[in-house]
């Protein structure tokens, strides 16, 4: 399960800007998790619960905005927003597609007290 | 202003008779939320580590595969089989605990190391850097990495190979690479292993090779099998192929 280490990564590199913006606590961490990112998000909730732990993050709300699959097509060049387990352009069904959106794994914010 | 009393004004005593909670009001207390960019990429570190030991592979010529599967699809007896016709590779065994690979790859002669990844359950860029200069020496021309074997975490990531290569084996069904489909859709090669027990299992070639053209239009596809080696050729040529293009992430 990467999503531990992920999360305690995470975890500690937010710690750290929380305590030099002289923060006493994290209420929230905002997330953006593409659907490609590789994380299951369910198991990342569970994760990041247990790497708050004593830390100024502990009780923190997650919030991730969960961003879909949007692919270019290189045969008819539309844009398409197809499932992960069918990767191909929803217009002419080609699987010549580019991924555009749907790999990401960032963190956007955090809202601190 | 206060988070508790949503007052602007401390000294506004008309103000203060309206609520009732009873700090001071001297506001030197820190209810205030406030908001802190961050715009950080979470895998950020390991990508940046990633970089340089492709650099380091590729100021030294070194070729660099990564190879990742379920664990028991058959990663460390293709490599056995790949020492016999490419002795002078270098193997990097990822393995959550002991040295069980290592030391088949150590009896059949393989110049290998293995690398424990504990309580996690894939190999990180950090890892593959340690051995910068260590077991990963200039001299070496092809690096093989052999992943913790799991097709969710490893594929996260990058350890700045040039190739990442998929291995699917017959019993494992047709399925999987729908079910996993951000590791096949970053394969850039998938081996299909096992193709002997493909007759008894009554394994569908044409719906697996479907599957895998559904989230990956152009990886390279090598069938075999890695007990009887037939077609371990096309894997001995793809590895021999000097002249391939170091991969863009
Ligand atoms: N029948 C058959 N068995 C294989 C083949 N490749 C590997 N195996 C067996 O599958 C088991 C797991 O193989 P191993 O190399 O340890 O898999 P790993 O966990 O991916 O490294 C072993 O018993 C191997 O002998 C193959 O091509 N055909
Ligand atoms: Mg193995
Ligand atoms: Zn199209």
């Amino acid at each position: 399960m990467h999503e531990l280490a992920l999360a305690t990564e995470i975890v500690k590199n937010v710690s750290k800007l929380a305590h030099e913006n002289k923060a006493l606590k994290v209420t929230e961490l905002r997330l953006e998790l593409g659907v490609m990112s590789g994380i299951e998000q369910e198991a990342f909730d569970f994760c990041f619960d247990m790497a708050a732990k004593n830390t100024i993050l502990e009780g923190a709300k997650l919030s991730v905005n969960k961003i879909p699959l949007e692919v270019r097509c290189q045969k008819c060049f539309s844009l398409s927003s197809p499932e992960v387990f069918n990767i191909v352009c929803e217009k002419c069904k080609s699987n010549d597609v580019v991924i555009i959106k749907g790999k990401e794994l960032k963190i956007l914010n955090m809202e601190v007290q | 202003m206060c988070r508790d009393c949503g007052c602007e004004a401390a000294n506004d005593k008309a103000f203060f008779n309206h609520h009732h909670h009873d700090h001071d009001h001297d506001h030197h207390h820190h209810h205030e939320i406030k908001t802190i960019d961050i715009e950080q990429a979470i895998l950020a570190k390991n990508d940046a580590l990633a970089e340089k030991n492709r650099e380091y592979f590729n100021r030294h010529n070194i070729k660099v595969f990564n190879i990742i599967s379920s664990p028991g699809s058959g990663k460390t007896l293709l490599l056995e089989k790949t020492l016999k016709h490419l002795p002078n590779i270098s193997i990097i065994i990822g393995d959550q605990e002991k040295d069980f690979d290592a030391k088949r790859i150590a009896a059949s002669g393989g110049r290998t190391i293995q690398l424990n990844t504990y309580s996690s359950c894939h190999l990180n860029a950090e890892m593959i850097n340690k051995e910068l200069d260590n077991f990963i020496t200039p001299d070496i021309d092809l690096l093989i990495i052999e992943n913790v074997g799991n097709l969710v975490c490893p594929a996260a990531f990058d350890l700045g190979e040039h190739a990442k290569v998929a291995v699917l084996s017959t019993p494992e069904g047709e399925e999987k690479p729908v079910k996993y489909p951000v590791l096949f859709h970053t394969a850039d090669l998938i081996i299909i292993n096992k193709m002997d027990l493909a007759p008894i299992l009554e394994w569908n070639q044409d719906k697996c090779l479907d599957y895998i053209r559904k989230v990956n239009a152009k990886a390279q596809i090598i069938k075999l099998s890695a007990k009887t080696e037939e077609g371990l050729d096309s894997w001995i040529n793809y590895l021999s192929n000097k002249n391939m293009e170091a991969r863009v992430h």
